[in-house]
């Protein structure tokens, strides 16, 4: 039987059973906005709390004090999506010990005693300090450039003080050995900055500084931080660090924050999966009631030839629109009670809680999860047609 | 056209069985109007529901039109209901809610019948059994003659080659009885097939042959 041939039959049954239909609607309307209110509450929450958490952890601030740092995991942390990575090692010590610089003019600056920074490229602090021109003379320092020049060698950035001391100008080759360094290093000068803008002499990409370490038996510990990018990832970043053998200080309040987190969100959610759970049990239960009080109209419908998957779709699409009705009445509803409650909690916390897009993120995944659960009832439907006994319906008396 | 070959039919509660068919074997030509008498209890009600697919012999076979029906599937079964066969309950069974226009579509919007083929079978069928103008009345305010003759409108709207009736003038008076009746007899002169369940002789002997069912087995088959 084509669909459109059940139009007239659905028409006609909608008007027969209107006072199941309203009760129906009714009821999962009253449902609905309920259960949507929580799936909406239960998104928009955490949200406020993230908006809330961005507020008293600023990204400087989420930072996780590391202790007891080897340096082989030190490409470990830097894989981590973080803002910056603060480590204290004595990194520029080792290098630095017997140090000597000489340049092209045949200077030299034996023993150098001084400090050297890396780059890396998420260096946040260094790159907001850098673009507030303290590079002096030379390029800026750019994070997408090459570490090397065309002629393999690293690009090194140097203070005012040492490029006076040694009379270095842009463009410069530096040859670098020290004690530690098995091989030296010819770095090409691209820069020259402040003395204040870092407390260190040079300023080399990281990769070289890393590739000098590597040269060095280095392997002490340290003690460091990182500063996270996302600061819901502090449970899953500490936990890896932790896996990698450090201890990592725990900031309580964060912590706290982000349990509350998902506790609220988890319990909402589960409150609002229940609330569905039951709307799913009622649809079966009236759509039950609708095939009982129509079992003799069946029955002859059967008698007559129809097939149990027309009449099943048939009562479906009936409920189908009922549901697609009240889920959007029910959302309606549970979107002006989301936006008073919304406001409410505005109130009580001055953050600014996000617009519809949750609310129609909800609305759409409450349809989906409703059609989902429609095939439970679908299958309840053709179970109880299969199982009337059209014999005893049609030798019935009225 | 109709063939029950060896028809038994048990029916099993518990530990209990009652045999409503015993070995049932006759032949229906095409065009005949047959009626099948009987007792309460006898098997007729029985027989014409294996023969109409609403119910399954235990044993034996019905042969409609050279189609074994115990061999069709679910789906050549609903089409061989739908296309094949008209029912005539005792107790109408339309759709009170429903107009007698709506009530008299019902087979050929399963047919998938076209719109304007479908309204004039249904005015052609209520002319048949002298219901045109009543169609826009709820089924519900019908007479009970005028119910059967609905009822009858329906079962022929899709021009089916066999008519079942089981007991049509059970709950009517005997005017309205005698017309309707006369209205299967019409159209078995048309025809149709028809075969009648009925435990009123009267009806019985307006028909072309009798059959008659004493607890489930044939006892005489009748020429009149």
């Amino acid at each position: 039987m084509k669909f459109y041939n059940v139009l007239p039959l659905i028409k006609q049954e909608f008007k027969t059973n209107i006072k199941y239909i309203l009760f129906a609607f009714l009821l999962l309307t009253a449902i609905f906005s309920v259960a949507l209110l929580t799936i909406s509450l239960s998104i928009s929450m955490p949200n406020m709390i993230y908006k809330r958490a961005n507020e008293v952890f600023s990204k400087e601030e989420i930072r996780l004090n590391l202790s007891n740092i080897k340096y082989a995991y030190l490409n470990k942390i830097f894989e981590k999506n973080v803002y910056n990575v603060h480590i204290k090692y004595d990194a520029e010590n080792i290098i630095m010990r017997g140090a000597i610089l000489s340049t092209d003019s045949g200077k030299l600056a034996a023993n150098k005693v001084g400090r050297v920074a890396f780059f890396q490229d998420n260096n946040y602090i260094l790159e907001s300090n850098l673009e507030k021109e303290f590079i002096l003379e030379g390029e800026k320092w750019s994070f997408k450039d090459n570490a090397k020049n065309s002629k393999g060698n690293y690009c090194i950035w140097l203070n005012q003080r040492t490029s006076r001391e040694l009379d270095i100008k842009i463009g410069d080759k530096i040859l670098f050995s020290s004690e530690k360094i098995k091989k030296p290093f010819t770095f090409y000068v691209k820069g020259i900055f402040s003395d204040d803008v870092v407390s260190s002499d040079f300023l080399l990409p990281f990769e070289c500084g890393e590739e000098m370490l590597k040269t060095t038996e280095y392997n002490t510990r340290c003690s460091g931080a990182l500063t996270l990018k996302y600061f819901d990832e502090y449970l899953q970043i500490k936990r890896e660090l932790e896996n990698l053998g450090m201890y990592v200080y725990p900031i309580k309040q964060l912590e706290e924050l982000l349990f509350s987190k998902s506790i609220i969100q988890g319990s909402l959610f589960a409150i609002s999966l229940l609330l569905l759970l039951a709307g799913m049990g009622i649809m079966c239960n009236i759509l039950q009631m609708i095939v009982q009080s129509r079992i003799k109209l069946i029955g002859v419908l059967r008698a007559m030839g129809m097939s149990i998957n027309s009449i099943s779709l048939l009562y479906i699409s009936i409920f189908e629109v009922v549901v697609i009705f009240s889920v959007l009445s029910g959302s309606i509803i549970g979107y002006l009670f989301n936006n008073y409650s919304s406001n409410l909690l505005t109130t009580l916390f001055p953050e600014d809680i996000s617009g519809c897009l949750y609310e129609v993120k909800s609305i759409l995944m409450a349809l989906i999860l409703l059609n989902l659960l429609m095939f439970i009832p679908w299958r309840v439907i053709i179970n109880k047609i299969d199982k009337l006994n059209v014999v005893q319906i049609v030798n019935s008396e009225n | 056209m109709i063939k029950a070959d060896s028809l038994t039919k048990i029916y099993y509660s518990g530990n209990n069985s009652y045999t409503a068919l015993k070995d049932v074997s006759f032949s229906i030509k095409k065009g005949e109007f047959l009626s099948i008498v009987g007792r309460s209890g006898s098997g007729k009600s029985t027989l014409l529901n294996i023969i109409g697919t609403l119910d399954k012999p235990t044993s034996g076979s019905v042969i409609v039109n050279n189609k074994r029906l115990d061999c069709l599937t679910k789906k050549q079964l609903d089409q061989y209901r739908n296309k094949e066969i008209g029912f005539v309950f005792q107790s109408f069974h339309l759709e009170p809610s429903y107009s007698v226009y709506k009530n008299v579509e019902m087979p050929l919007l399963i047919a998938n019948v076209p719109p304007k083929e479908r309204k004039e079978k249904i005015l052609d069928a209520l002319l048949k059994v002298d219901m045109l103008g009543k169609e826009k009345n709820c089924a519900s305010q019908l007479s009970g003659g005028e119910k059967q003759r609905v009822c009858i409108a329906r079962a022929l709207v899709n021009s089916p080659s066999i008519i079942l009736a089981d007991e049509p003038c059970g709950n009517l008076d005997s005017v309205n009885g005698r017309v309707v009746m006369e209205l299967l007899k019409k159209l078995a002169q048309e025809g149709k097939t028809i075969v009648l369940v009925t435990h009123n002789m009267e009806d019985a002997k307006m028909t072309d042959r009798i059959i008659t069912l004493k607890d489930g087995q044939v006892i005489s088959d009748e020429i009149l």
